[in-house]
């Protein structure tokens, strides 16, 4: 493995790629402390801390993938390269997903520590943010391959997000229930949960997969305005 | 390396960009010369990989451009220039070209750094190798182009209209530099100004409306002029019949010269040729003539 290509993809990322994800969870958490400090409860900062985790950091993991498969100005010099395109966006996601990894464990684990209870616990957690942020990242990094348009693609995401959010009983039902990214702040990780986390973590693959489908004939991603 | 090109088509939509191009480019410097949209960049993008072609068939070095194993056999040996290269503004020269160095499959990284230092050397740029590129001029981003082109030293240099937008001066450098490195390589040059051609190529072809018009020697397009270009001097008003390509005035009047299969008035005297005139002389052969 050749780290300095990491290093320099990490660099192409952006540092939104690095820092949006924690600067999200450090601001729910300073939020929290505050409800806590203020004397509204222990349960409603855990409440709080638990959507961080499973809603606000998918969210922003989201909005960086689609930034990352719609931005590049070299796009044109990148696709005469004989590295493929697919791969360098690859790893810029790679990047992301790593980070992404890293704040959550650090968040999950502090709030762990502080006496909260994020989830079930123990290494089904990770599931509480890995699945909803695995599935609403590969839909930006779909939805942005195919449109090429970061804010018709962020309009969407958020609009996603929102739906869910105000509409969470319908979501719920079994029929939409694979897509409902906020089972345990909403529901709970009572019966149901792990095939819900199941069924996101599978159907982030799928359109993982399509994404790469699509950045497979990346001369897509050539505008008009390249001409 | 040698690049056949036959009957190549590329539609976008509706709009016909290059219909049934049949080119050979082999070693040398070869300029491409066409007006705007005349099909240069979508030629270029295909021989680089960039674009698939619609159909047609492209074979550069011996490599099948319609397969993804083709395609990057020739990118492993091409350097490329695009018209417009965005650079990131972010980084120095030298982290830019490391790299493209690394994308390109460079992946020693002693002889990387030692190929980027000497690329730096050979554009003029080692001054300013640690500076961000944000603050770089539009002569010093088409020097940051070529150096990564040259990274890996390619065979095949692919530089899609390098001139626009320079000053004179650059303008010139840049295309010397260009005919310099033609050496052992082949280099495929595009653009619009026909100067640029006449002063490093020895080939030629002219691409209008998605389709060649021309290929061969530059002489022999500077010789489609001959027998039609005149020059008169008049004080009066200009010619009326043929394209004016000149007129600079003097003393004795304005000199024009003129591309017009007849002589343009009784006093027109036959002169030799340039470049342009040839080319001129060509695309008005292409086109009908207006009536009357
Ligand atoms: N990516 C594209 N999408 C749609 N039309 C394109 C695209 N690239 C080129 N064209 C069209 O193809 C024609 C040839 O363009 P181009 O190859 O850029 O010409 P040139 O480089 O000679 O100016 C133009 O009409 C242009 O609008
Ligand atoms: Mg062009």
């Amino acid at each position: 493995m050749r780290l300095t290509i990491w290093l320099h993809e990490a660099r192409r990322a952006g540092p939104a790629a690095l820092l949006a994800p924690p600067a999200a969870l450090l601001l729910t958490a300073a939020i929290a402390m505050f409800i806590q400090l203020s004397g509204a409860g222990h349960e409603r900062a855990e409440r709080l801390l638990l959507a961080g985790l499973e809603a606000v950091a998918p969210l922003s993991v989201a909005m960086v993938a689609l930034t990352i498969v719609v931005r590049e100005t070299c796009r044109e010099l990148h696709l005469s390269l004989p590295t493929l395109h697919l791969a360098t966006i690859g790893r810029r996601l790679g990047v992301l997903g790593a980070s992404t990894a890293a704040c959550c464990l650090i968040y999950a684990a502090g709030a762990w520590l502080a006496g909260y209870r994020l989830g079930p616990g123990g290494a089904a957690t990770l599931l509480v943010w890995a699945a909803p942020a695995l599935w609403l990242a590969a839909f930006a990094a779909l939805v942005a391959a195919v449109t090429r348009s970061a804010v018709l693609t962020s309009s969407l995401v958020a609009l996603i997000w929102l739906a869910e959010q105000i509409w969470a009983t319908v979501f719920v039902t079994p029929a939409l229930r694979p897509l409902f990214l906020f089972f345990t702040s909403r529901v709970g990780d009572g019966p149901g949960w792990a095939a819900n986390r199941i069924g996101l973590l599978a159907g982030g693959l799928v359109l993982l997969a399509a994404t790469a489908a699509v950045l497979h004939r990346p001369e897509r991603l050539l505008t008009e305005e390249d001409a | 390396m040698h690049i056949e090109i036959a009957d190549l088509r590329r539609r976008f939509g509706r709009v016909t960009a290059l219909d049934g191009v049949d080119l050979t480019v082999s070693g040398g410097m070869f300029g491409l010369l066409g007006t705007n949209g005349a099909g240069k960049t979508t030629l270029m993008r295909i021989l680089a990989g960039v674009l698939p072609a619609t159909s047609g068939r492209v074979v550069v070095g011996g490599n099948d451009l319609s397969t993804r194993g083709g395609r990057v056999a020739v990118q492993r040996r091409l350097g490329y220039l695009p018209q417009e290269l965005g650079l990131y503004p972010d980084l120095t020269p030298t982290e830019f070209l490391d790299y493209v160095g690394l994308l390109k499959g460079l992946d020693d990284r002693a002889a990387r750094r030692g190929q980027v230092g000497d690329l730096l050397d050979l554009v003029g740029l080692s001054d300013v190798a640690g500076r961000k590129l944000k603050g770089f001029s539009g002569g010093m981003r088409r020097r940051v182009g070529i150096a990564q082109a040259l990274l890996g030293d390619p065979t095949l240099l692919i530089v899609d209209e390098p001139t626009v937008g320079l000053d004179p001066e650059e303008r010139i450098r840049f295309r010397t530099l260009l005919s310099s490195l033609a050496g052992a390589r082949t280099v495929l040059l595009s653009t619009h100004i026909v100067e640029d051609v006449a002063q490093t190529c020895r080939q030629t072809a002219v691409l209008a409306a998605g389709r060649v018009l021309f290929t061969g020697q530059v002489t022999d397009l500077t010789a489609r002029a001959e027998g039609v270009t005149w020059e008169i001097v008049t004080a009066g008003s200009p010619p009326t019949d043929g394209v004016v390509v000149s007129a600079i005035a003097r003393t004795d009047g304005t000199h024009y010269r003129v591309v017009s299969p007849r002589p343009p008035s009784p006093d027109a005297i036959p002169v030799s040729p340039s470049l342009e005139e040839g080319y001129v002389a060509l695309m008005r052969s292409a086109t009908p003539l207006p009536v009357g």
